[in-house]
């Protein structure tokens, strides 16, 4: 068995200058008092996360995701392989001054309120009062929470810390950030303005390792998957490879009459060709991974993660009233993130053999907030398909009623983004 | 927001001045009632008017505590002041004691907050856990407790008795009670504070930041040292301003009231040095040791070989000692004390402090002997040498002249134990005194101010050693468990020679003349042997004596740093002492503790079961 204590020598022979991330053969078995096996909850499993990527990875409960992301942070060491992070050792203190870190929930101290939070880690970087204040005041404002941010965060509703955690995340302008089911506890709106600001930290260099079980959250906004079950990877590819489907062709053009289909048809036919469907084949994620899953427990493949799930227990009641409060509260938290434009519904056509389009940071969280509400042309027919995640939410209709101005789904092109170019010094635009 | 606060402050500032203008055109214009009337309603204006201000501005940082403050100050005045002029001031006193020790810990801890602002880790973690502290019931309890007790405790003291002993009774219960409750908070919050962050992962967030484990570990006892400084701060003060307050009260005896004043002022309200008696040089310890070991050897060879133990030899020497503070009828003994140069040099009085016990007491229960100071009568009153006659069991105190002390700085001192007045009279018992506080001299060195300040620095690094502690514990256990790790190591520092002693005589070990290597050999054939032979129970508390003393042998003695009986008693705590408590303590127990807290938790996994 290799230990998984490595000298620093072979650690940088692990990350080559373009790597972020790379894990090789890496196990971690946790024991029991006795020393023995009790749960090998990580199995010699490789990744690789390249420079400016989004790498996703997806796995059901305990399939070893959590586990592989504490190794990656030194927070648990690896029965044997080896990890290198930024070129170094994950217990290396150095390099964390480059990481952002949301745990799957936000360990917060509950006896802070969201400045004091976010200045207590400020603190831990080593930066000033008034480098401190500036950053606190642009990340409660990005994540709307100035208006609560002399609350406790204990009484935070789980959404509102999520927002918090994320805010911490990001306090020092990190060039890897590790993210463990950011969106979990944030309703479709926060959801929808995490990924887009995933999307633009990414266009900003930001490497970023999502790790998920919302199959939505992944596809959405990956460039590179790796699917686990059981501690292993089962499989790893970019999004449109795992997802294509390579055995019909799918030809993108405008949209054509009935009168045209019907003479392609015979044109086809001619050739002996069958048309089968006129629409975009694409298979779902969510289809591909229960696949994955139910090939590896028909391979009887051991996990200690959670198995098919059953009907909700009879006992629990329905939280219809709680659920409606905390909705309010999130929406008086993020009254001006709602005042923006719906999500653009994306363009749902599957491009086999073509460079796999990359979402654009449709609506950043920052635009929600500052955008002025000029209206703006849609790239699609109303008509068009959208896909599920980028689906407006319907709790807008409302809004929208009151707001006709707001009806633009795309992305505002003149939106003011200087409070996240300051904060991530970036200059894009 | 600032446009009500320009508002509240133009109608504050144009109450004043229009009510207070228009007062003291009264009174200048002989309208005494008026302008009385109007002044007092202007006052009222005000203070309305102020607490309107903290209310409108509470959502301001910082306003809250504020207002809090100040409405604590105006109920405190409001009941205390009236208070003060009946019959039950001692309360008013308590009163107006608890709330200027609240206001001093609030604006200490602005204080330390203030200190802990800064953009480093150590500050970072140091003043979130002064936070926690705060915010957090655990320790808040204690921090309540610490700010009652002081002012509360002279209500409880009996004002029949003694004067001295009234103040002397404060000081020891308010220092204990203060160190004892800061140790308590010390564990329960440095254990509570590790231990639930581990538990409940807070620690992730943190740990995953450019923060090195030994840097958590430094912030984590940071915070709870800092927070003892200004607990012991406050404490200080407290202590200080009521044992003054305690010491001007009416003594219980009027007709003497001198005795129990000058008794508060040189003997317990003062930091005296202290000399012990020594052998005169015409007694030679090493030769009368020699002497009983070669008389014991020659009767019992088997206990005491051709060399002694430690513990025989020690055993010997205190015989030797106590005998040597046994003083027979008709027979003397002289004493010297050395060292008091000092007292000389800045024309100090001395005091001669001693606690005579005869082996069987007259009907009178008086002791008389006679004194000889450097080989003169003493007291001598024109040419009569007057005798010592006092009470049995009892602690006495002589004022000798520093005249009396030689030019090398000696006190020679011969008692004789005779009735001067009618010397065929003696009673025939021996006269003794307990070796060390039976029989001492003592002179002013400081004043208790000073002692009290360095009486207080040495339980914060007493404490500064248990927050180690909690934090070694709290690195590989749960909170309960770590407490209790804590405490235990902590008392048996502080009763380690008594444990040490207890253990000693608890079971038998086999020992004479042998290293430490055959002493284990040996003892452990002795071990095997009784439970050879079916003498368990002999076999078990061997062990437990081996076990115990091996414990008690790593934890620091305690007992040499506790300077409460010291403070209480008039006795100087000494740089010297609190410097060797410094590197004993602070530097060498608390350093290994942060070693063993660093090299555990830089093993450890946060993050251990997650699946």
């Amino acid at each position: 068995m290799t230990t998984a204590t490595t000298s620093n020598a072979a650690t940088q022979a692990v990350g080559t200058s373009n790597d972020v991330i790379r894990c090789i053969g890496l196990t971690k078995i946790f024991k029991d008092f006795w020393m023995r096996n009790r749960v090998r909850a990580v199995d010699n499993m490789n990744i690789n996360v390249q420079r400016g990527e989004l790498f996703g990875l997806l796995g059901p409960n305990g399939s070893g995701k959590s586990t592989t992301i504490k190794m990656i942070l030194g927070l648990l060491h690896p029965t044997s392989g080896r990890i290198a992070v930024l070129g170094k050792r994950p217990e290396d203190v150095g390099i964390k001054k480059m990481i952002g870190y949301l745990p799957e929930e936000s360990y917060l101290y509950r006896f802070l309120n969201a400045r004091e939070t976010l200045d207590y880690y400020a603190r831990l970087f080593f930066q000033n009062r008034a480098q401190r204040r500036r950053r606190v005041d642009m990340l409660l404002e990005m994540v709307g929470l100035e208006a609560v941010q002399r609350r406790p965060v204990g009484e935070y509703s789980k959404g509102m810390q999520r927002r918090i955690g994320l805010a911490q995340a990001l306090i020092n302008d990190p060039h890897l950030l590790i993210l463990d089911e950011p969106t979990t506890g944030l309703d479709p709106i926060g959801t929808r303005q995490i990924k887009d600001l995933l999307i633009e930290l990414k266009d900003r260099g930001k490497t970023i390792l999502l790790c998920s079980h919302l199959l939505s959250d992944v596809e959405d906004v990956c460039d590179r998957v790796s699917i686990m079950y059981g501690g292993k990877v089962r499989q790893e590819g970019t999004v449109d490879q795992l997802l294509t489907k390579n055995e019909s062709t799918t030809l993108e053009m405008p949209r054509l009459d009935e009168q045209t289909i019907n003479e392609i048809r015979q044109f086809l036919s001619a050739k002996g060709i069958d048309l089968t469907r006129v629409d975009q084949p694409r298979q779902k994620l969510e289809a591909l991974f229960l696949d994955i899953v139910h090939q590896a427990q028909t391979e009887g493949v051991e996990t200690s993660g959670a198995r098919a799930g059953g009907r909700i227990a009879e006992f629990l009641s329905s939280d219809i009233q709680s659920s409606t409060e905390e909705s309010q509260v999130r929406h008086q938290v993020l009254e001006n993130l709602v005042k923006t434009e719906p999500v653009a519904p994306k363009a749902d056509v599957s491009k086999p053999e073509v460079e796999p389009q990359k979402p654009k940071a449709a609506d950043s969280v920052l635009s929600s907030l500052t955008a002025p509400k000029a209206p703006v042309e849609q790239d699609k027919p109303q008509d068009q398909p959208a896909s599920l995640a980028t689906a407006p939410p319907p709790t807008l209709d409302d809004l929208k009623k009151s707001q006709p101005q707001s009806q633009s789904p795309k992305k505002p092109v003149s939106g003011d983004r200087s409070v996240l170019d300051d904060l991530l010094g970036g200059n894009k635009d | 927001m600032s446009k009500p606060w320009v508002k509240w402050l133009m109608v504050f500032l144009g109450g004043l001045l229009i009510g207070g203008g228009a007062s003291i055109l009264l009174l200048m214009q002989g309208s005494i009632l008026a302008g009385a009337i109007l002044f007092r309603i202007t006052q009222a204006f005000a203070i309305i008017w102020l607490l309107w201000g903290f209310w409108i501005g509470r959502d301001v940082p910082g306003m809250k505590t504020v207002g809090a403050m100040i409405i604590a100050t105006l109920i405190t005045a409001a009941i205390a002041i009236p208070l003060l002029q009946t019959r039950n001031s001692g309360y008013a006193v308590a009163m107006i004691g608890v709330w200027a020790m609240a206001e001093l810990f609030v604006a200490g801890l602005w204080l330390i907050r203030q200190l802990l602002n800064g953009g480093h880790p150590i500050l970072g973690v140091a003043r979130t856990l002064v936070d926690e502290a705060i915010r957090m019931k655990i320790a808040l309890i204690f921090i309540i407790g610490v700010v009652l007790l002081i002012p509360v405790l002279p209500i409880l003291i009996d004002p029949m008795e003694r004067l001295d002993y009234r103040v002397k009774f404060f000081l020891n219960w308010s220092i204990g009670g203060v160190s004892s409750l800061l140790s308590m908070m010390t564990v329960f919050l440095i254990c509570g504070s590790i231990c639930s962050e581990i538990t409940r992962k807070n620690i992730f967030m943190t740990m995953v930041k450019p923060v090195s484990r030994i840097q958590y570990l430094l912030g984590k006892w940071l915070g709870v040292a800092l927070l003892n400084v200004l607990l012991l701060s406050v404490s200080g003060v407290g202590i200080y301003t009521l044992t003054k307050i305690l010491a001007a009260q009416p003594v219980s005896n009027p007709t003497t009231p001198q005795i129990e004043l000058a008794a508060v002022e040189y003997e317990v309200l003062t930091a005296r040095q202290v000399a012990r008696a020594v052998p005169d040089e015409g007694m030679d310890l090493g030769a009368e040791l020699q002497r009983r070991h070669q008389r014991l050897h020659a009767e019992n060879p088997d206990e005491y070989g051709e060399k002694l133990t430690p513990q025989q030899n020690k055993a010997i020497q205190n015989r030797i000692i106590a005998q040597w503070h046994a003083i027979g009828p008709g027979s003397s003994q002289t004493y010297i004390f050395e060292n008091l140069q000092t007292a000389v040099d800045r024309n100090i009085p001395l005091q001669l402090r001693f606690k005579p016990k005869m082996s069987k007491a007259p009907d009178d229960e008086m002791v008389r002997m006679a004194l000889w100071i450097n080989d003169r009568p003493y007291p001598n009153y024109q040419g009569q040498h007057f005798p010592t006659n006092v009470a049995n069991d009892n602690y006495h105190v002589m004022t000798i002249d520093p005249s009396y002390v030689t030019g090398e700085g000696k006190l020679k001192l011969r008692i004789q134990n005779i009735d001067l007045l009618a010397p065929e009279a003696t009673f025939p018992a021996t006269i003794s005194f307990s070796p060390g506080a039976g029989l001492e001299v003592l002179y002013n060195v400081g004043t208790f101010g000073w002692n009290l300040s360095r009486t207080m620095m040495m339980i914060w690094v007493r404490l500064g050693f248990l927050a180690m502690l909690g934090v070694m514990a709290g690195t590989f256990l749960g909170f309960p468990v770590a407490c209790l790790l804590s405490f235990m190591i902590y008392f048996a520092a502080i009763a380690s020679s008594y444990l040490k002693e207890s253990l000693r005589f608890y079971a038998g070990f086999t020992d004479p003349g042998l290293n430490l290597w055959n002493k284990i050999t040996v003892n452990f054939g002795e071990f095997f042997k009784n439970i050879a032979n079916g003498d368990i129970w002999t076999a078990v508390k061997m062990l437990i004596r081996f076990v115990g003393e091996t414990f008690v042998s790593i934890v620091p003695e305690f007992s040499t740093y506790n300077p409460t009986p010291l403070v209480s008693d008039g006795r100087v705590v000494s740089m010297p002492m609190l410097l060797d408590a410094y590197i004993w303590v602070g530097l060498v127990s608390t350093g290994f503790c942060l070693l063993m807290a660093w090299w555990i938790f830089s093993k450890r996994e946060l993050a251990k079961v997650t699946v």
